[in-house]
């Protein structure tokens, strides 16, 4: 997958884009605002990260006259500026996503892998069913079976799951939980997530003796089959 | 000050930096108010004296016709019917008073009319200044009265007022910047610092030599005191943009009753995981307000996890909303059955990074009860804490605009 990566803090910047390339992705770097416009302009990118302050042109102007100029690629943006009004200034212009500083390079990776596959899997998106394994879910009666067992599902639990399933083998990281099922965009101090988890767990693993939701340590959550003897 | 409107006059600028130039007396609105009073009433004087004459002059004019006839009729010798007394007095007097109340009517009107005049418009600079400042205290700090001359005391408050809003803007603009600044300047090695943090934690983790267990607990601690710093910058940034009152500009019409089904769907399951119980209680009908719908579910959130974490387990937690009798306050309430906290200290709260119990590390930023009120004072309303004996109320109203 190729990045574009518009950032001006040039060690911020060689650590994700260490990151990123260690992640099998090929990765072009800019601090300039005006380059970052050229090169989307004439080049392919599956995704850009851009942070919202840079030197020639900022990101938000940077972001909106690609929007104006047609160019779809999906957008990013990394900043150190979290207020509320900032991300919907943002989403505004046409970034799809978000991310503040500081950050763990697991949610920016997690979030870039999200991003790229929203973009080339919008025509399948109208599929009536997900499925996983012996997991499937129903999208249009929201129901879920599992080896043809029907689960019974919270609205919010079977959000988790669709989540899950729309980006298997990924990492879902906890404020990716948070924004998408519960549209929270602060950070709660309590486990929030982590009992809602282990609740979809209780339901979803336990009566079947495996596992299905791996944590990530330090990172998240992600869609895995594994049996109990692997998890040991 | 005589010279300079002189020079004014001479240097044929236009007008209105003509009027801009006059001594400061002559724009005072008494001044101008006592000048447009004896205009007023010498011109009143006028027409009313030249009403006045020239009804006389006529009616006085027909009587004297009839004497003139009446005279050359006893020269003629027509002798029939003499008028004795040709000018009456009575006529006199009645054509003296139609006279005046002819005049009187005139200038009562004509006095009116200038008065209605005048006060329609400084009622109306009043109510432009008026609807800017409430703009501009509601945080709309773009309005202005557009006024650009001085020539009276309203015109120049006005003038005042836009200059005022000007340098307010420009400043309020200048510290958004600069917090913005202080947030990527501080922000970035903070990510820094984290990403060095968590490789040497990889690295030691598969290092050949195992670390020692003080090691290993030193790098956690490192790595969630950097979490901590980046929380407690963020709940401080973010207050401080709550406080500034720009988000007004983006309140919708927003349902409470949805507000504490959101938070209770979210939190009921971490309160029974806690060993605790949260109850809900919500009005039947949908409680509308003018609001910013992601900052009243952060509150409520806030209000809860307050509870959650001082709150021993097997508590209740008590979640409800409603509206005062004459629907003009609509409320929200979060009690419980724990500790509660000292009378004396119930101000104390709100404040940021206050704690009340200094010495325990319980997680918590101090900074929740802050917001919460931060995001009530937005809309307009207002945080209070009570007793539930045992336990902590906290009750917040808005009301409905």
């Amino acid at each position: 997958m190729r990045v574009l990566l518009v950032e001006d803090d040039v060690s911020l910047s060689s650590f994700v884009e260490k990151g990123l390339r260690e992640a099998g992705h090929q990765v072009e770097v800019t601090e300039n605002g005006k380059y970052a416009l050229t090169l989307c302009m004439t080049e392919h990118f599956d995704v850009a990260i851009v942070d919202r302050m840079l030197p020639g042109l900022d990101g938000l102007s940077l972001v909106k006259a690609l929007r104006a100029a047609q160019v779809g690629t999906p957008i990013l943006f990394l900043t150190s500026l979290g207020g509320v009004d900032d991300r919907v200034q943002g989403l505004e212009a046409g970034g799809d996503d978000y991310l503040t500083k500081p950050f763990a390079f697991s949610e920016l990776l997690a979030r870039v892998s999200a991003l790229s596959r929203r973009s080339s899997l919008t025509s399948t998106d109208t599929k009536p069913q997900l499925t996983f394994g012996d997991l499937v879910l129903n999208l249009y009666e929201h129901t879920a079976t599992r080896q043809g067992k029907q689960l019974d599902l919270q609205p919010k639990e079977f959000r988790i799951l669709e989540l899950f399933l729309r980006h298997p083998s990924r990492v879902i990281t906890r404020t990716m939980l948070l924004e998408h099922v519960w549209d929270i965009h602060f950070d709660p101090q309590t486990s929030v997530v982590e009992t809602h988890i282990s609740r979809l767990r209780n339901k979803i693993e336990k009566p079947f003796g495996d596992t299905l939701l791996q944590t990530v340590r330090g990172a998240g959550y992600k869609l895995e089959h594994r049996s109990n003897e692997e998890a040991k | 000050m005589k010279r300079r409107f002189l020079d004014a006059l001479q240097s044929k600028i236009s007008p209105q930096q003509m009027i801009n130039c006059l001594p400061l007396w002559m724009k005072s609105s008494a001044t101008q108010q006592g000048v447009m009073f004896a205009v007023v009433s010498l011109f009143s004087l006028v027409l009313m004296a030249s009403v006045t004459i020239a009804y006389v002059d006529y009616e006085l004019g027909k009587q004297n016709s009839e004497i003139v006839k009446e005279s050359k009729q006893r020269t003629t010798g027509d002798k029939h019917d003499i008028d004795d007394d040709p000018i009456e007095d009575d006529d006199i007097i009645a054509v003296l008073i139609s006279g005046f109340i002819l005049a009187g009517v005139l200038v009562s009107l004509f006095t009116i009319a200038i008065v209605v005049a005048m006060s329609r418009l400084s009622q109306h600079r009043i109510s432009r200044i008026e609807q800017v400042l409430n703009a501009a205290a509601d945080g709309d700090l773009s309005a202005r009265t557009g006024e650009k001359n001085t020539y009276n005391d309203l015109a120049r408050i006005s003038v005042s007022v836009d200059e005022m809003l000007s340098r307010l803007e420009g400043s309020v603009a200048a510290m958004s910047d600069i917090s913005a600044n202080i947030a990527h300047e501080l922000k970035t090695p903070i990510t820094r610092l984290r990403h060095n943090l968590l490789t040497l934690r990889d690295e030691a983790e598969t290092a050949p030599i195992a670390h020692s267990q003080n090691f290993m607990s030193e790098l956690d601690h490192a790595l969630s005191d950097s979490q901590r710093l980046a929380a407690i910058f963020d709940a401080l940034l973010r207050i401080t943009q709550i406080e500034s009152g720009a988000r007004r500009s983006r309140f919708t019409e927003t349902d409470l009753t949805q507000i504490v089904d959101t938070v209770a769907e979210i939190y009921v399951d971490v309160a029974e995981d806690a060993g605790m119980q949260l109850l809900v209680h919500k009005a039947q009908s949908p409680l509308l307000i003018q609001g910013d719908r992601e900052l009243l579910i952060q509150q409520a959130a806030n209000l809860i996890e307050n509870a959650l974490r001082y709150c021993a387990s097997g508590s209740v937690i008590r979640l409800s909303c409603g509206a005062d009798n004459n629907h003009s306050l609509v409320w929200l309430k979060v009690e419980d059955n724990g500790l509660g906290i000292a009378e004396a200290e119930r101000e104390r709260v709100f404040e940021r990074l206050y704690r009340v119990d200094k010495s325990r590390t319980d997680g918590g930023l101090g900074l929740g009860l802050s917001l919460a009120k931060a995001v009530a004072g937005l809309h307009h309303g207002t945080i209070a804490l009570h007793d539930c004996k045992p336990g902590l109320g906290v009750m917040v109203s808005i009301p409905r605009v």
